[in-house]
């Protein structure tokens, strides 16, 4: 009778846990190898799963991994923040109903409590690099595309804030030509930038093949292996959502 | 500058709630019906019927005694021992367990050790044994990091989030040493040198 309700991985959809042969193990485990994110949006005898949860969870791993800023997902961060807001009203009714319902309000409480961690941890992060590189990223256009409209006025804002607050503190009282915030000295600049060649773990989330991570080195990249590398050579598989960063 | 800077390790906390969205077969002891959640649907949950559902809620249920858990296959005496004898038979390389299959089992074995989980002590001993016998391979795997890459398959989020600030500093380190030409008197300041923090303890 399990099959009536329905199984959303692959880790039993294959499984016949009441069959008489013994099932192989490794097989099963396929499924539930990968990471937190494999499971695809599914009609499944009843059963639906939603990718955008997933989806966010990933993207706030990368962007907690990768030393630069990342492009911000907009329509996705929308969309939940959307669904959110729909599912409170939906608890809010539910609250107001028999104990019965309580206990399932409760259950969708604790599911959004875990959607609005995802969502707080991702603009935290993404905030806490804007901060650390104000000096690069509020002049770079390329960066400055990257963020959402609230952070692009937040990076202005604490840029602004950031230099009064040095010049008042300090670089006023000294003379015109000692205060500049971002000179170059040979190969030393005042400006923080993150070093793109620091070092990742990734996660292949598709097979690659052969891939060229430095000019001479090529490396065979198959659906979960897991690598070491520096952030810049992998770069492109991440933006073309090949790999994960772990 | 003033602001610290990010840091990329996951905390114990974060990766036993990622953990939380595997799916886990449970047998509800009560009649639920199907329960809409933002990232899907589950049920309708009709005793003594398996249905899977993720970690999470699997937990919140068993907490209020409303199902029983069905441990996945992975988390079985003989399936580990299996395992413990493959990371024996190969020094050098890791043998397939779930990439979160730590958490998952600290979880199931906080919540439903005492009833849903045979031997679990048993369980306990053979997944401290595993954690220790890949915990130095590892460790030992120190000596491979080059500046270019290091494949590392099969290790799992905990063990990677261990052996990062480690690892991820040699990298960079290397990295620095190899492109510095002999007319460098110094190194290259403008890049920020990764501070290893302080690894977890499971």
């Amino acid at each position: 009778m399990d099959e009536d309700y329905g199984d959303v991985t692959p880790i039993t959809h294959d499984a016949h846990p009441g069959a008489d042969a013994e099932p192989n193990i490794d097989e099963l485990l396929q499924g539930a190898l990968g990471t937190y994110g494999q499971i695809e949006t599914t009609e499944f005898d009843g059963n639906f799963t939603n990718e955008d949860v997933k989806k966010l969870t990933r993207t706030w791993l990368n962007e907690k991994q990768a030393p630069d800023l990342l492009p911000y997902q907009d329509q996705l961060v929308g969309d939940l923040t959307e669904m959110v807001q729909n599912q409170l009203q939906l608890v809010d009714a539910l609250q107001e109903e028999s104990a019965g319902q309580a206990f399932i309000a409760m259950l969708y409480q604790s599911e959004l409590e875990r959607i609005k961690f995802v969502i707080r941890s991702y603009l935290k992060v993404r905030l806490q690099k804007i901060e650390r590189y104000i000096m690069l990223y509020a002049s770079s256009e390329d960066h400055l595309a990257r963020m959402s409209l609230g952070e692009r006025a937040f990076a202005v804002r604490y840029k602004s804030l950031f230099e009064n607050h040095l010049h008042k503190t300090c670089l006023d009282k000294l003379p015109e030509s000692l205060r500049s915030l971002d000179e170059n000295n040979g190969n030393i600049s005042m400006v923080t930038v993150p070093n793109l060649r620091s070092a990742v773990v990734c996660r292949v989330l598709t097979n690659v093949g052969d891939y060229a991570i430095t000019e001479t080195e090529t490396v065979d990249m198959r659906k979960d292996n897991i690598f070491l590398v520096s952030y810049d050579s992998i770069q492109n598989l991440l933006d073309s959502h090949s790999i994960e960063l772990i | 500058m003033l602001t610290t800077k990010p840091n990329p390790n996951v905390a114990l906390p974060e990766l036993e709630f990622l953990a939380e969205d595997t799916l886990i077969s449970i047998i509800p002891t009560h009649r639920m019906d199907t329960l809409h959640f933002i990232s899907g649907s589950y049920g309708p949950f009709k005793p003594p019927n398996r249905i899977e559902v993720p970690l999470w809620l699997a937990r919140l249920l068993k907490k209020k005694r409303r199902c029983h858990i069905q441990p996945p296959a992975w988390l079985d005496v003989t399936y580990l021992q299996r395992k413990y004898d493959e990371e024996q038979r190969q020094p050098d390389r890791f043998s397939g367990l779930p990439f979160a299959y730590m958490e998952i089992a600290h979880v199931l074995l906080e919540c439903a050790a005492a009833d849903d989980i045979p031997q679990a002590h048993t369980v306990q001993r053979l997944l401290q044994d595993l954690r220790e016998i890949r915990q130095s391979k590892a460790r030992a795997g120190l000596a491979a990091v080059n500046p270019i890459y290091l494949q590392m398959d099969n290790l799992s989020a905990v063990e990677i989030n261990e052996i990062r600030p480690m690892f991820c500093q040699a990298f960079n380190q290397l990295q620095r040493l190899e492109s510095q030409g002999p007319e460098y008197g110094g190194m290259p300041n403008n890049y920020e040198s990764s501070q290893p923090s302080s690894s977890y303890q499971y």
